[in-house]
């Protein structure tokens, strides 16, 4: 039997699977076999709340191994900086910190480096900011403001 | 009674169903904000680069003056009860309007934000609110549930916020000894209902936008909302 056999079955879902699009379907996953027994581990999972009319917010979620659903993140995160919203992704102690800039060509946000980063991010190209990958961040985004 | 159905016309869509219908329609379209509900007898300013603007719908261009008149000021007068416009006439002679508001300060405002309810879908609200259960503290969201509002003091600039529903956030600060209100911070994403404290995303939503900011980026927001003084009705109290 292959090691991906169960996943691959039309109708198996693994414990972790969260919805997307409002369709199920299994997320990649790390097969490992530890004498006889079957361990699955969740893969890391990107996340965008946009705040929106008419939803509450909408929730975008996005795994790490799975190759469209982050070409679609991607996208919609491009769009959206293009379009003047604003980007926050949460950090230490609740905080929130504004990404700065969005490097497509690696999936990582730039945000400014301080004592509330999340422990994931890494030394960034761009002076004085840190690099957090896109399926490590948990990101609040805010349309633009029409005053008030 | 089927006489009566008759009578009024076809069955028209409901606003629940409309909002519904809007949502669809901003997922096909990739506008992640999502697109804003009309309500009859408002109208609805909208972020200037928001590429939907409802405007065509509303009565108010119908309604504005004909001629040319310039407001080169405006401001609420306590005394008078009234605010009060100073405007340029085309041969370049200002005078003073004084615009009386009935009912109390903002009676009015009141009213008119209650209209605006059937713009959201109460499960919106329920989400927006489970959303702000997980990024605030327990008790903080217990004040929330009861009362409409609760404190958060930021940790750069130790000023002291009052998140309030339907209402603008109040900025408040006690360096000098005694709490004391700077402004009220006001602030809609994408859009609002002209004349009233609503915006276009659920209420809580819009405390979510301001906390979000207040957090993430706190002299972007006092940049991004309108203050109004304490004593604006526009402040909401």
């Amino acid at each position: 039997m292959p090691k991906d056999y169960l996943w691959r079955q039309p109708n198996f879902l693994p414990p972790w699977t969260e919805t997307y699009s409002e369709i199920k379907r299994p997320c990649c996953a790390l097969w490992r076999d530890d004498g006889g027994g079957i361990t699955f581990f969740k893969t890391m999972t990107g996340k965008l709340d946009i705040l929106s009319c008419g939803d509450g917010h909408l929730e975008i979620k996005f795994h790490e191994n799975d190759v469209i659903e982050c070409a679609r993140a991607k996208r919609i995160i491009q769009d959206m900086l293009k379009r003047g919203y604003a980007l926050f992704v949460h950090g230490k102690d609740d905080a929130l910190i504004r990404v700065k800039k969005f490097m497509a060509d690696k999936n990582v946000y730039i945000i400014a480096d301080g004592p509330t980063i999340p422990p994931e991010t890494e030394p960034a190209p761009v002076k004085g900011g840190r690099a957090l990958k896109i399926h490590k961040a948990k990101a609040t985004v805010v349309g633009r403001s029409a005053g008030g | 009674m089927p006489e009566v159905t008759e009578k009024i016309g076809p069955k028209l869509p409901t606003y629940d169903q409309c909002v519904r219908g809007l949502r669809s329609l901003a997922r096909e379209r990739s506008e992640w904000a999502g697109l804003p509900m009309i309500v009859e007898g408002f109208k609805l300013r909208l972020e200037p680069r928001f590429p939907y603007q409802f405007n065509v719908c509303s009565n108010a261009d119908v309604n504005e003056s004909p001629n040319n008149d310039e407001v080169v000021n405006s401001w609420w007068c306590d005394t008078l009860m009234a605010e009060v416009f100073v405007v340029r006439t085309n041969g370049g002679k200002p005078y003073a309007l004084k615009r009386f508001v009935r009912g109390g300060r903002n009676g009015k405002t009141l009213i008119d934000t209650l209209a605006c309810a059937f713009a959201w879908l109460p499960e919106a609200e329920s989400k927006a609110m489970s959303k702000l259960a997980a990024m605030i503290t327990p008790h903080a969201m217990r004040t929330y549930c009861m009362t409409g509002m609760f404190l958060e003091s930021s940790q750069r600039s130790k000023v002291t916020y009052l998140f309030r529903r339907l209402r603008p956030t109040l900025a408040l600060s006690g360096a000098t000894g005694k709490m004391r209100i700077l402004c009220a911070l006001c602030l809609h994403p994408i859009g609002y209902y002209d004349g009233t404290h609503a915006g276009v995303m659920v209420p809580t939503d819009e405390v979510l936008a301001h906390l979000t900011w207040m957090r993430g980026d706190e002299k972007k927001f006092w940049a991004q909302a309108n203050q109004h003084a304490p004593n604006d009705p526009n402040a909401g109290l």
